[in-house]
């Protein structure tokens, strides 16, 4: 337990004590330390210690307790995560080497990587709430790390769309991250509560033999998946994370193959066990499945077009983010048949966290190393970079191998495996039109991922002095590009090597990649141009999230404040009450004129009035 | 005892005499040193109150010859507190009556101004029809006949300036000398109030009468306090302060000449008290308040008459105002206290409507004693506390929070 | 003896306060921090240790009964924590403030410990006379406050803030003493009673009356003046202290004679309107304190929320709740007096991009913004609470579940576009910060609250809390 929860809190504590200096060497190595240390922790628990449920109580009342759950989920995701945390930090090293906000930058990745560690290993919901809001929390901070917002930090150019701005500076795009996952996370909390108010209990060990969640139906499923769906960008919440570039490069890698988006379909793996119990489950894991399938396919087209390097591979992670999504779903509808298949299914979907992890985490401080060297975020300002940066050109090379899924690399062998919980369920559920989504979604993955290849290693105009990445840079992207082809071979051998009729699409694509990307030039169709618009728009939705949302939310609490707040409230009581007050009190004391024979009248009306009164009551 | 009265004010009288000859200061505080003796003796806390408010006032002032008209009202205010406690006839406690609006008379107009002499002359005249009123109501009612309690009630409703009868007491205060002003809020009233319980006393209730009297003392509160929340002057504040006191003070009378002892007795600190008990209590209490806060408002003013702006800061006097406010743990709060009690102890439908009448009118209350509060505390320094205003906030400070003890003591 | 001296001795030493202010408004506020600290440890001991303290005989009619649980002990508690750190906070402001106005910060000192022991004795008192006493001691002692150190029309202002909460609490008080008529004497919370009975009219007078102090939806037109234009030190402590003071009266007296569950049903929605409203008007403001107004009209509706859910989380997320929003308020009513202070202006538009002016001041504001917004702060500690309380009420009405989301995200948007649009973007300053005394107030106090979520002491907090209101046992 103590070892366990080292591991988690290691890099937190790592990034307390950075605070307590100014200098940027020691904030930095203090971080990294931790990581590694971290990470070793890590690996330890997952050859030594025994698989279990280890608590102590946090608050009684609510069913709170630090409860770490070691299992074939958490123990290999611990390591990889760690692993992953600390070889990006490593790369951070040399990669955020004088910034201007370097106690920010190192408070944060320590405090993201505790928070993630606690979503991997905590079986108490609220226990893993607290890490889920953490990673939340931290995204924001690291995606805005850039609080000046400078141009070359942005994401998009300085243009609009219907007039709507479609770019998004660095504290905006944490903004939207931020308030996105605000919005889930409501409904996740309010779910676990509806757990615990039913079951009594929020342990996940618990839950899954908690009899009473019979009582619950799809709606508090739909809650929680809210939670997952924000956090893990899933269509339509998935535009935050493609803004979400406007971080280092470091944060992307870190947000995209280790943290906060895999916590979101990681938590969907490992409740599906729980969410078989309700009824009406089959219905939720069709929306999973199917918000996965979507998700996936809008990804990769997003993904073709963009001009950005970072906003390509933002795009195949939300892709990837869908098909574990979609497998974790699949993997549920399964296992409503056949409950013994379950935990292998799910385990699947599990894998391709792993193996897209590892290509993407590769790919993202590679690129980070593209752009820092180059200076530029577009696509198309800068090409022929083999030339200079032979190391990171062949290892950029083999990760975007295994990431678009080109046997017999990891990302071929884990994707392959996810989707075929889908094909499967399709087939099971005579869902036909499921089967061909994915072929089209794997006909086009290698084509994208080629294109990023090409236009910036082998074609393009040749920039005058670019080098190659230092040594504490490219070390980490290329031992996990390595370890992509060594990961591959290690699960086709140790897990099962997949051979489908997937491979032909794939296959197909990437000949179709090969062709128009790395031999020619790359091709522009006029012809396509008003379809690539709508994909290079990324179907507009940027307007809903930045136009449409936030006019209607400002519109609406203009409305109420004007005609309540300062209409009917203040009207009623700053002016209408006192008003009314101040005309009686003048008529009141204005009655007192001073002339004694009209307070003889008074006098008399009085007397009146008493008889009055008198006669009539 | 009441014959210790009468030689005091027989000396008193002897003595005015020489009233040319003597600074009238030393004859007041040497009477108020008396009274305050006599109501040692007697085992009358509220007459050393009073007698104190007079010997500090005489300590604080030059009084001339008009040290004998402070000494009388005095005089006439502790007799008549006498008069109700001891159970004395009544007849005594309207002698009281008179005495005091002479006397007091002769202090508004003190200063000889125009003003002076025109808002003396508007109390002596309201104040004297209000004093006929009231011995012929007595008279009558004594004698048998209904109507009688009605002119009484008639009679008090113009001598504590309840609207409509009211006018006069705005110009009383704002235009009679500000020692004159001390005197009538201290003792002139005090002596009224006290009668008043002497009759609530001893004459039987009336229904129709109190629902009458109650009526207009809703109504004239709720006129008072809508007046002052624009008035100006300090004197004008407290005038209409001083009508939305007496209101309170007759409506708890009325109250119980309306609807008798309640079906659930009232209690008090967790003692039964009847609901009479009670609503003298809230009478003798809102004199209190309203005499000690008002005499030393007024008591510390150095100007010829109070329709100005004080000239000098008061910092004591902050407590005063607060206390007729009706702030807690001050005295003037526990009068307000102990008439809601009252009202709560009737029928839930009469209670629930008194008693957000009585909140609502406090709390509307609160912006022009802001006001007066201001005018004290951000005149001119140097800070001109004297006697008077420090003795009355002390007394208004000490009495509200030992209130739940001296409540026993006041039966 | 020993609560009733720890709030009489903020009230003496004020005296000796106002004397040192005319030498040094730091020495004074030295004095008033230190004059807090009896009560600061009294309550800490009972809210963090479960033990209760109590004064008095509670026969008859007794006016020296105190009680301190866990329950109105974190009441306590936050006054006197927010109470110490505002008093520390004070001197450089009330010293730029009396610079401003060419007068001395006496008068702010002699009425705060006033202040700051009224409030505390409103929540220690068992008697429900005292509690009303105590309510007017504080009301009246921060109305010099507002009157001489305020901004803008001070009189007006001053006024409206007299005369509403006069209002509320006479009606508070009309209620006490429709009980009182029953014989209840005291606050039945802190005393052996159960459930009261029906009573429709006390429960009525209790309820408008704090509203009114809590400033809920509809009867909240003054607070946006009040503490937009206070004193910033005092705007740090009404804002979150005194305002709550109406959910304590609430969940300790008035529920105790509620009619009926229609009843507690309908305070249900009106608390999440109140707080959705709150949101919605703080996401407009451009005034930096009247935003933060709002946000505490917001959060007034969280603390009703949790009061009206009538079961024993939502009581414990109330009690939490006014830990939590006093301290994240207090960090942040401090930041705008800072910026007052030193960037001379309370405009949000003018601001921007001040992360880089002064960072810790950026962080230690984060932290507040996240107390509001439940997010691993103590914050979180009452949002869970409060959201376990709310599924037990409603169970499987999923339909309410919406607009109980809808809130959390409305703090949401607030808090981080206000972060967004103070904090971040271009520089448009060259100079820093300064660091003093204020700034290491704001930052400590931020620093709690981040403190307290964690497990020894959210544990102790939230399950002593839970185990005092369990055993009140308002439900049968």
């Amino acid at each position: 337990m103590e070892v366990v929860l080292l591991t988690i809190f290691a890099p937190l504590i790592a990034s307390l004590i950075s605070l307590f200096s100014t200098a940027e060497k020691f904030k930095t190595w203090a971080v990294t330390l931790g990581t590694f240390v971290s990470a070793l922790l890590a690996t330890y628990v997952y050859m030594s210690i025994k698989p279990g449920v280890y608590s102590v109580t946090w608050i009684g009342s609510i069913g709170a307790e630090i409860a770490v759950r070691l299992d074939h989920f958490s123990l290999p995701m611990g390591v990889l995560v760690a692993w992953l945390i600390a070889a990006i930090s490593l790369y951070s090293v040399k990669y955020m080497e004088g910034d201007y906000r370097p106690g920010w930058y190192w408070f944060f990745f320590g405090f993201f990587a505790t928070s993630m560690l606690i979503i991997v290993y905590a079986d108490n919901l609220w226990f893993l709430l607290a890490g889920w809001e953490g990673v939340g929390l931290a995204s924001w901070a690291l995606i805005g790390h850039w609080y000046r917002d400078e141009y070359d930090k942005w994401v998009g150019k300085e243009e609009k769309v219907f007039g709507v701005p479609y770019w998004w500076t660095p504290s905006k795009a944490g903004l939207r991250a931020i308030l996105t996952v605000r919005f889930g996370d409501s409904f996740f909390l309010v779910a676990i509560a509806l757990f615990y108010a039913v079951t009594g209990t929020v342990s996940l060990t618990a839950l899954t033999h908690a009899g009473a969640l019979k009582t619950l139906g799809i709606v508090p499923l739909l809650f929680f998946a809210l939670g997952p769906f924000t956090k893990s960008a899933q269509f339509p919440f998935h535009e935050w994370l493609l803004t979400a570039m406007t971080g280092p490069t470091s944060v992307s890698a870190l947000i995209h193959a280790a943290t906060m988006v895999k916590a979101g379909v990681y938590v969907l793996i490992v409740t599906t066990p729980i969410f078989l119990l309700v009824p009406g489950a089959e219905l939720y894991f069709w929306v999973v499945t199917v918000v996965g399938v979507a998700t996936a396919l809008v990804a990769t087209i997003i993904a073709l077009t963009a001009m950005e390097f970072k906003l390509v591979l933002a795009g195949s992670t939300a892709a990837n983010l869908g098909i574990i999504a979609a497998a974790a779903g699949a993997a549920g509808l399964l296992g409503l048949h056949e409950h013994e298949l379950l935990q292998g299914l799910l385990f699947f979907a599990f894998l391709h966290i792993v193996g897209h992890a590892v290509s993407k985490a590769s790919l993202f401080m590679g690129f980070g190393a593209v752009i820092h060297e180059a200076g530029t975020r577009f696509i198309g300002e800068v090409g022929r970079l083999w030339r200079h940066m032979k190391i990171t050109a062949v290892a950029m090379s083999l990760s975007m191998l295994s990431l678009v899924g080109i046997p017999p690399f990891v990302g071929y062998v884990t994707k392959d495996l996810a989707l075929e919980n889908v094909l499967e369920a399709g087939h099971v559920y005579h869902v036909d039109w499921l089967a061909p989504a994915l072929y089209l979604l794997l006909f086009i993955t290698p084509i994208y991922g080629l294109r990023l290849i090409g236009l910036t290693f082998v074609h393009g105009k040749e920039p005058k002095e670019v080098h190659e990445a230092p040594l504490l840079m490219w070390l980490p992207y290329t031992a996990l590009a390595v370890a992509t082809l060594a990961l591959g071979a290690y699960f086709a051998v140790f897990v099962k090597f997949p051979l489908t009729e997937a491979l032909i699409a794939v296959l197909l694509g990437f000949l179709t990649g090969l062709v128009l990307y790395i031999w020619l030039p790359g091709v522009r169709s006029e012809a396509l141009r008003p379809l690539w618009e709508v994909a290079y728009r990324r179907f507009y939705l940027p307007i809903l999230y930045d136009g449409v949302l936030p006019l209607l939310y400002l519109w609406f609490s203009r409305f109420i404040y004007v005609v309540f707040d300062r209409g009917l409230f203040d009207g009623l009581y700053h002016n209408a009450i006192p008003g009314v007050f101040e005309t009686l009190s003048n008529w009141a004391r204005r009655l007192i004129t001073g002339n004694i024979s009209l307070y003889v009248l008074y006098g008399v009306l009085g007397i009146l009035i008493t008889l009055l009164l008198l006669v009539v009551l | 005892m009441i014959d210790l009265f009468a030689y005091l004010i027989l000396a008193l009288s002897a003595a005015a005499v020489v009233a040319g000859r003597l600074e009238g200061r030393y004859v007041a505080a040497a009477t108020s040193a008396m009274l305050l003796a006599i109501s040692a003796y007697l085992g009358l806390p509220i007459g050393v109150v009073i007698a104190v408010v007079a010997l500090s006032l005489s300590l604080d002032w030059r009084m001339g010859a008009f040290g004998f008209a402070l000494a009388f009202s005095a005089s006439a205010a502790v007799l008549a507190a006498y008069v109700y406690y001891a159970g004395a006839p009544p007849v005594y406690g309207l002698i009281a009556l008179a005495l005091a609006t002479a006397a007091v008379y002769g202090l508004l107009a003190m200063e000889r101004t125009r003003e002076n002499v025109e808002g003396a002359m508007k109390y002596l005249v309201f104040s004297g029809v209000g004093k006929v009123l009231i011995v012929l109501g007595y008279a009558l009612a004594a004698y048998g006949w209904v109507q009688g309690l009605y002119l009484a009630v008639l009679g008090f409703m113009f001598e504590l300036g309840i609207a409509p009868f009211h006018a006069w007491v705005v110009d009383a205060y704002a235009l009679g000398s500000p020692r004159g002003a001390a005197a009538l809020a201290a003792f002139s009233k005090v002596t009224a109030l006290f009668v008043l319980l002497t009759l609530f006393r001893s004459l039987p209730g009336d229904g129709a009468v109190g629902l009458t009297a109650l009526v207009v003392a809703l109504a004239s509160m709720l006129v008072a306090n809508v007046a002052g929340l624009t008035a100006k002057t300090l004197g004008r504040v407290m005038a209409w302060s001083s009508i939305a006191h007496m209101s309170y003070a007759l409506a708890a009378v009325a109250l119980v000449w309306w609807l008798g002892e309640p079906a659930t007795t009232p209690q008090l600190f967790g003692i039964y008290v009847s609901a009479a008990d009670l609503a003298a209590l809230v009478v003798v209490l809102e004199a209190l308040t309203s005499g000690l806060a008002k005499a030393g408002v007024f008591g510390y003013l150095t100007t010829a008459f109070s329709d100005l702006l004080p000239p000098r800061r008061s910092a004591l006097n902050v407590l005063n105002i607060l206390s007729l406010l009706g702030l807690p743990p001050l005295l003037g709060f526990w009068p307000k206290l102990f008439l809601v009690l009252l009202a709560l102890s009737y029928p839930a439908a009469i209670a629930a409507f008194l008693v957000l009448w009585i909140v609502v009118n406090s709390a509307m209350a609160t912006p022009y004693y802001l006001r007066a509060l201001r005018m004290v505390a951000e005149a001119p320094s140097p800070i001109a506390d004297n006697i008077t205003s420090s003795y009355t906030a002390f007394v208004s400070t000490a009495l509200g929070l030992v209130m739940p003890l001296v409540a026993y003591v006041l039966f | 003896m020993m609560i009733l001296l720890s709030i009489l001795i903020p009230m003496a030493l004020s005296l000796a306060a106002y004397v040192a202010a005319r030498r040094s408004s730091y020495l004074a506020g030295y004095i008033s921090a230190i004059a807090l600290m009896p009560l600061l440890l009294i309550s800490a001991y009972s809210v963090f240790t479960g033990w209760e303290f109590v004064e008095g005989s509670f026969q008859g009619f007794d006016i020296t009964a105190f009680k301190i649980t866990p329950f109105n002990g974190v009441f306590a508690f936050t006054v006197a924590l927010v109470g110490i750190f505002v008093a520390l906070y004070s001197p450089p402001y009330m010293e730029h403030r009396s610079h401003e106005l060419g007068r001395d910060s006496s008068i702010f000192y002699l009425t705060y410990g006033f202040f700051v022991g009224g409030l505390a004795g409103a929540f220690v008192a068992a008697n429900l006379i005292m509690v009303y006493v105590f309510i007017e001691i504080a009301l009246i002692a921060s109305l010099f406050q507002v009157l001489y150190y305020g901004y803008g029309d001070r009189v007006r202002i001053t006024v409206m803030y007299l005369v509403w909460s006069h209002l509320g609490a006479l009606l508070v008080l009309a209620g006490f003493l429709l009980l009182y008529l029953k014989g209840v004497y005291y606050v039945p919370l802190l005393t052996d009673l159960k459930y009261l009975g029906a009573d429709q009219t006390a429960f009525l007078l209790i309820l408008i009356g704090s509203l009114i102090k809590m400033a809920a939806l509809g009867v909240h037109m003054w607070l946006p003046y009040v503490h937009a234009e206070a004193p910033t030190p005092l705007s740090a402590l009404l804002s979150p202290v005194l305002v709550g003071i109406g959910g304590y009266l609430i969940a300790s007296v008035a529920m105790y004679v509620v009619p009926n569950a229609e009843w507690v049903k309908w305070l249900v929605y009106y608390a999440i309107a109140t707080a959705i409203y709150g949101g919605l008007m703080a996401f407009l403001q451009k005034d930096i304190k009247r935003l933060f107004a709002y946000s505490t009209v917001s959060q007034m509706g969280y603390l009703l929320l949790g009061v009206a859910l009538f079961n024993p989380h939502g009581y414990t997320a109330a009690a939490l709740f006014y830990l939590s929003h006093g301290l994240g308020k207090a960090v942040l009513f401090m930041t705008a007096g800072y910026f007052i202070m030193y960037l001379h202006t309370r405009d949000v538009e003018k601001m921007g991009g001040l992360y880089g002016w002064r960072p810790e001041l950026a962080g230690a504001a984060i932290v507040g913004f996240l107390n509001l917004a439940g997010i691993l702060t103590v914050g979180m500690v009452s949002e869970i609470l409060l959201t376990v309380a709310y599924a037990k009420y409603f169970i499987q009405g999923y339909m309410y579940y919406i607009p109980y989301a809808v809130v959390l995200l409305i703090t949401g948007i607030y808090a981080f576009n206000t972060i967004r649009v103070v904090f971040f973007g271009p520089h448009k300053r060259e100079d820093r910060g300064p660091v003093d005394i204020a700034l290491m107030s704001i930052v400590v106090v931020a620093f709690l609250s981040v403190l307290l979520f964690l497990p020894p002491f959210s544990s102790a907090l939230a399950d002593n809390i839970y185990k005092t209101i369990v055993a009140a046992g308002l439900w049968k």
